[in-house]
């Protein structure tokens, strides 16, 4: 990569302005992790190649909306690969429906203090607190975010009811946000 | 004395299902309630983006591995023709789309007169320059036209597939060079399924990189030069 923060919000604008070079150039520089971002969750070349395309697509469809949502950059063009992953792994159409979390944000234009509010969180560590919890409920976060498994997955990997999955990991969610907020 | 206030435990509630929906867990109809959700509650949206923003730290444990080279090359045609319809009228939906090329398009379709004709075959001597084709497409049907180009002989190649006028009106061919603002006029289509253009040498040197499409016109031809009617297929031209 070796882009900052910076460089990549200004390839985003360029991309909002149709320039197809710096679209290029983004994709140059983030196109390998987003890739490994989509392998990992569909475990397949073939498919992990189509959810990247998507991915791009997309970024290019709705760069124009990216400051509006709050995100670092990075953080929007993972979770636009990562969806386009998800939608993928569960066989939904690609750009189907409203149900991509990342795009969905940025349907509202106003940026609001929310925006700065999530800059400043960015130095928490996930991975730390992750360690707080127990191994298993540990994994579970892991597997819902990197490899896209749903309460389904996750019920039949741990062994147990889907309700009771639910409510482990969500009582997991409770307990990890102490841990970001603390 | 069992409950304390229900302030807390909202708020317990719009955290986990903000993670929820951060992770793509939810169940579709549950989905589709957050993200309107999000669009009217700030705090709601805030978490969202914070939980968003917190696992993506997880992303940083994935490899970056190297795509094949050919979705770079999709990705620049995707964003070429996207540009191209950006810079022009086309932005918008089809059907008014083509109105912004009158202007342009008059001067160029004069010096556009092209004659339709068989071509005969060729002796061709031994060539190893490119060749190039293009499929043209619609957004709103399953229309597809497949289109050669042989430098050599200027041939433009044409299967139109099942793509037919309709009632009453002509088939017209235009060819946006790279870099132009209007359409050149190729010629109306004539009724066969397969059809050889013969272009100018001067238009033919147009055609590598250039954009073509099909749009539906009145029985003479656009009288205005430029495309006045729907654009029905369109398709970039590239090197085979």
């Amino acid at each position: 990569m070796g882009l900052s923060r910076g460089d990549v919000e200004r390839l985003i604008e360029r991309v909002a302005r149709r320039d197809r070079g710096a679209f290029l150039a983004l994709y140059d520089a983030t196109g390998a992790k987003l890739h490994g971002v989509c392998l990992r969750v569909l475990k397949d070349p073939a498919e992990a190649e189509d959810a990247l395309q998507d991915a791009f697509v997309k970024v290019w469809r709705h760069a124009d909306r990216y400051r509006a949502n709050g995100l670092s950059p990075m953080t929007w063009l993972i979770a636009v690969a990562r969806n386009s992953a998800i939608d993928r792994l569960r066989g939904r159409r690609a750009g189907a429906g409203g149900g991509d979390a990342a795009l969905a944000q940025l349907s509202d234009p106003a940026p609001g203090p929310e925006a700065l509010a999530v800059a400043a969180s960015q130095a928490r560590e996930i991975a730390r607190c992750l360690e707080e919890l127990p191994d298993t409920r540990a994994q579970a976060v892991r597997g819902a975010y990197l490899d896209g498994q749903s309460y389904r997955d996750l019920a039949r990997r741990f062994g147990v009811p889907l309700n009771t999955m639910r409510t482990w990991l969500r009582r997991s969610l409770v307990k990890l946000r102490e841990c970001l907020e603390g | 004395m069992s409950e304390v206030s229900d302030g807390p435990g909202r708020d317990e509630e719009a955290i986990v299902t903000a993670a929820e929906y951060a992770l793509n867990l939810l169940p579709p109809d549950e989905r589709e309630a957050a993200r309107r959700r999000a669009e009217v509650d700030g705090r709601f949206r805030r978490l969202v983006a914070e939980w968003t923003e917190d696992f993506a730290r997880l992303a940083d444990e994935v490899e970056p591995v190297a795509p094949p080279p050919r979705l770079r090359k999709a990705l620049g045609r995707f964003a070429r023709q996207e540009a191209r319809r950006g810079r022009g009228p086309r932005a918008r939906r089809r059907g008014a789309a083509v109105l912004g090329w009158l202007a342009g398009g008059i001067a160029a379709a004069a010096s556009a007169l092209v004659i339709l004709s068989v071509a005969l075959p060729v002796v061709a001597p031994p060539y190893s320059g490119p060749l190039y084709e293009a499929e043209l497409t619609s957004e709103t049907s399953e229309t597809r036209v497949t289109a050669r180009f042989d430098p050599r002989d200027g041939v433009l190649a044409l299967d139109r597939g099942q793509l037919s006028a309709p009632p009453g009106r002509a088939l017209q061919l235009w060819l946006l060079p790279e870099g132009a603002d209007a359409p050149v006029s190729l010629g109306l289509l004539p009724e066969a399924t397969q059809i050889r253009l013969q272009l100018p040498q001067d238009l033919g040197a147009e055609v590598p990189g250039g954009l073509l499409e099909i749009s539906e016109e009145p029985p003479g031809g656009s009288p205005t030069g430029g495309p006045t009617g729907a654009v029905l297929a369109v398709g970039e031209v590239e090197e085979s």
